[in-house]
């Protein structure tokens, strides 16, 4: 009999917070596995935002709720599929229960910062001896050896210290940060292949295996061009904006409406002849300014003086629409609402719609790879803190109901959070 | 034995995408076969080269992309390509393309004819806006990608238009996610026997990296605009670049100002809570910027870290490559024999992308030049003579 999931046959336990090891270990989960989070009563993942009254976050309606740490919209976008349970790893008890978990497990993912495994005594050399075939990736900012290893870091120092920052901005301006904490997202994905790289070792020797995923070096590979820019070509590369190298035009164009803007990329010579004709300007496409890419990149300001005087009155979508039917490559610049909306993920079905039990129905981004035959999905919605805490631990680990009330009320494990 | 040395990938893919999911099964362990037309793949003409010289065996990106690869030649547009083709596909677990949708079934490469060649085929396609859809025969550049996926409107600042992510890095998104497609299949055809197409579609690989935003703006009904830098959390100038300064927590607050030997402004009450500082972010920012330009990015970076203050210099490419942190880990590794062995000891690229005890990630070989395996794999494993190869090289079939 076979699966009808390619993971499903794998059980995680797992402490990945915020987004960078959530995503992965989502990923992880909506492939089949059995993913189960652990979170602590008192210190739940920073994505759920935080207790009232210092709670933060983007809530349904904008309204928090009594329970505002099962409504933020982080957490829920990147925990899908996922059982949530919680355990105080720093009473003995709920160390002891952790250790039952991993001896039944096939791997463990953390994205804590480095000093925090070794405090909860949770090394590798341990959990092996619990379970010795046990994969454990840790994946902190800077990895998990060398000289930074111990320093805290979030997505909003990882992206400077991966080179992006330093390319990203206007070319007379200041290094900026991406509006979104790009690197944990590459972190994330990357993280995800690591553990089926092992996983795949495993099913073939029997052998588990430690990993150690700096996300500084996830974020760099993602930049390799840049980096060889340097290396092999010499040169420090700099902020250029929207400009390419190679491409002109190239770049967002203003449209109208209110911040609308429209991507233009004219990758060769007979693409730019079309976007003359489309523009209404075929006289263009003879003027030696810009005949060859060379000459364009050469008067790039002009240029883009130029395309944005015919996008000015337009509108983005429909700029799009005429550009792409002469085959040169447009997008309008999509606004995060517009997003879920595009014709191409409604034809595909990438947004799944979930029904969570204390937001209502939620549409996020699914899985971006699809397989024809095992198509990963959104199991369940993201779990409320300590939702599968009782079933998880009576059910996988024996523990009675007498057991459990107690450790309930020691507060080592739970779904209520308390006043505090 | 690697997590992959059983299993054997053809890559008839181009540009970045592709040659990235391959490099991943290459990199630990597989057998990846590049197929390139006669003329060579696109990325031996992107370089960047050393010294600036076009050189189709030195171009930076395909040294980087087809490490522990082997390389035939074959034209595709010929029967006598499609016939070696044919040969080839049923050495191979898994087929890698980046051709435009129905380029492959209209060669006569398509899901089903693959399925015929070898029955537990993967078949792993990549392109900008996936095999189906509406925008399938639409054409994208890595900045179309960020203008679809909505990333690129909140990157840059309100006044000025919005910015792209650097580089390329959807084409690496992409190819991550045909990785991750192609592995998890991989791992379901262990189990059950079944192979089965992988569809990649890059505008959702990037769309994927805007996840929890996308659903925090349906939650306020407002989408997310892009943001002037500075306080509370892009990067401030200091002495000599600029920081990213993240004080979240009441003690690492107090921990700054010892770090700047003013403990008494922890007490500011203008200031004392994250609230607080949310609030007063233009005050906020007069008190600590003067201070900040006192302090170069390194000074600010190891006397603040060890305090669990979460702060991160903007390193340039340059002083990314030079890097304590990463030369100690050793991520930077030689891009050539000919760079190892002195030749140029600065032509280095990215390594291990993550750390890995049992199979480690590996440089058996560097990338091959053009045609470099021909022999070996058209004659050694497809049993043709030397003569017909040297029939089809006057032919340009390979």
């Amino acid at each position: 009999m076979s699966a009808k999931l390619p993971l499903e046959r794998l059980r995680a336990v797992v402490l990945t917070q915020a987004w960078s090891g959530a995503l992965t270990t989502q990923l992880l989960a909506n492939m089949g596995a059995e993913v189960i989070q652990v979170e602590a009563l008192s210190r739940p993942d920073v994505w759920r935002g935080g207790f009232p009254p210092h709670n933060r976050g983007q809530y349904p309606n904008e309204e928090p709720g009594t329970r505002p740490y099962d409504r933020n919209a982080l957490f829920n976008a990147v925990n899908t599929s996922k059982l949530g349970i919680t355990l105080d790893l720093i009473s003995e008890e709920g160390k002891s229960l952790f250790l039952d978990l991993i001896s039944t497990s096939d791997l463990l993912a953390e994205n804590y910062s480095a000093r925090v495994i070794p405090n909860f005594g949770l090394e590798y050399p341990t959990l092996r001896q619990i379970n010795p075939t046990i994969i454990m990736m840790r994946m902190p900012s800077f990895g998990a050896s060398g000289p930074y290893a111990m320093y805290p870091g979030n997505g909003g120092t990882t992206e400077p210290m991966s080179g992006i920052s330093s390319l990203l901005g206007y070319p007379d301006g200041q290094p900026m940060n991406s509006g979104t904490m790009h690197t944990d997202a590459i972190s994330g994905m990357m993280g995800f292949a690591a553990l089926l790289i092992a996983i795949r070792h495993r099913a073939r020797t029997g052998k588990g295996q430690y990993i150690d995923l700096s996300q500084q070096e996830t974020a760099t590979t993602y930049i390799t061009d840049q980096i060889l820019e340097h290396t092999v070509g010499g040169r420090v590369p700099q902020r250029m904006g929207n400009r390419d190298r190679r491409m002109a035009p190239h770049g967002f164009y203003r449209c109208r409406g209110e911040d609308s803007w429209v991507a233009i990329a004219v990758r060769s010579d007979s693409e730019w002849e079309r976007l003359c004709e489309v523009m209404g300007r075929p006289e263009l496409a003879s003027d030696v300014h810009f005949a060859t890419a060379e000459d364009r990149l050469q008067h790039t300001e002009k240029l883009d003086s130029i395309v944005q005087s015919w996008t000015l009155n337009r509108d983005s979508t429909k700029t799009a629409e005429v550009l792409q039917a002469q085959k040169i490559p447009s997008s309008a610049v999509m606004k995060a609402l517009e997003v879920p909306e595009n014709p191409q993920h409604k034809a595909r079905g990438f947004f799944e719609t979930v029904d969570h039990p204390a937001t209502g129905p939620y549409s996020i981004a699914g899985v971006p790879f699809s397989l024809s035959e095992t198509p990963g999905r959104i199991h369940r919605p993201a779990p409320t803190l300590g939702q599968h805490s009782e079933a998880v631990l009576k059910q996988h680990l024996g523990v009675s109901d007498s057991e459990y009330a107690s450790l309930e009320s020691q507060g080592v494990t739970g779904d209520d959070p308390g006043d505090d | 034995m690697t997590a992959f040395s059983d299993v054997r990938v053809i890559d008839l893919s181009t540009g970045i995408a592709g040659p990235f999911c391959s490099k991943l099964f290459a990199d630990f362990g597989a057998d990846v076969i590049k197929v390139e037309p006669p003329t060579g793949d696109e990325s031996r003409r992107l370089g960047p080269f050393p010294d600036d010289e076009d050189d189709p065996e030195a171009s930076g990106i395909f040294q980087y992309l087809n490490t522990n690869k082997r390389c035939v030649t074959l034209d595709a547009t010929t029967p006598a390509g499609r016939s070696l083709l044919r040969e080839l596909i049923p050495e191979a677990g898994i087929v890698v393309e980046s051709y435009p949708p129905e380029a492959m079934r209209q060669m006569g490469f398509g899901y089903s004819e693959i399925r015929k060649l070898r029955d537990d085929a993967i078949l792993v396609s990549i392109t900008p806006f996936g095999q189906t859809g509406p925008w399938r025969d639409y054409q994208a550049t890595d900045i179309v990608q960020y203008a679809a996926s909505g990333i690129g409107y909140v990157n840059g600042t309100p006044d000025q238009e919005p910015l792209k992510e650097p580089g390329n890095q959807s084409h690496f998104h992409a190819g991550t996610c045909a990785f991750l497609g192609a592995a998890t299949a991989l791992i379901y055809r262990d189990i059950s026997g079944v192979g089965q197409q992988v569809d990649v579609s890059t505008l959702e690989a990037v769309t994927a990296a805007f996840a929890p935003q996308l659903l925090a703006s349906q939650h306020t009904g407002v989408s997310q605009k892009r943001r002037f830098p500075g306080l509370p959390s892009g990067l401030l100038p200091c002495k000599d670049g600029y920081v990213a300064l993240n004080v979240r927590h009441q003690p690492t607050w107090a921990h700054l100002w010892l770090f700047f030997e003013e403990p008494e402004i922890a007490d500011d009450p203008r200031f004392a809570t994250p609230e607080d500082r949310r609030a007063n972010t233009a005050e906020l920012a007069e008190l600590i910027t003067p201070r900040l330009e006192r302090f170069t990015m390194q000074e600010l970076y190891h006397g603040l870290s060890p305090l669990r203050i979460n702060v991160g210099m903007t390193l340039d490419i340059e002083q990314l490559v030079n890097d304590e942190h990463m030369i100690k880990r050793g991520f930077f590794v030689p891009i050539s024999q000919s760079s190892q062995n002195g030749k140029s000891e600065t032509q280095k690229m990215p390594g291990a992308p993550f750390k890995m005890s049992a199979t480690p990630w590996e440089i058996r070989t560097y990338a091959p030049s053009l045609g470099q395996h021909n022999s070996e794999v058209f004659g050694q494993m497809l049993g043709h003579s030397d003569q017909q190869l040297d029939q089809w090289r006057n032919e340009d079939v390979i």
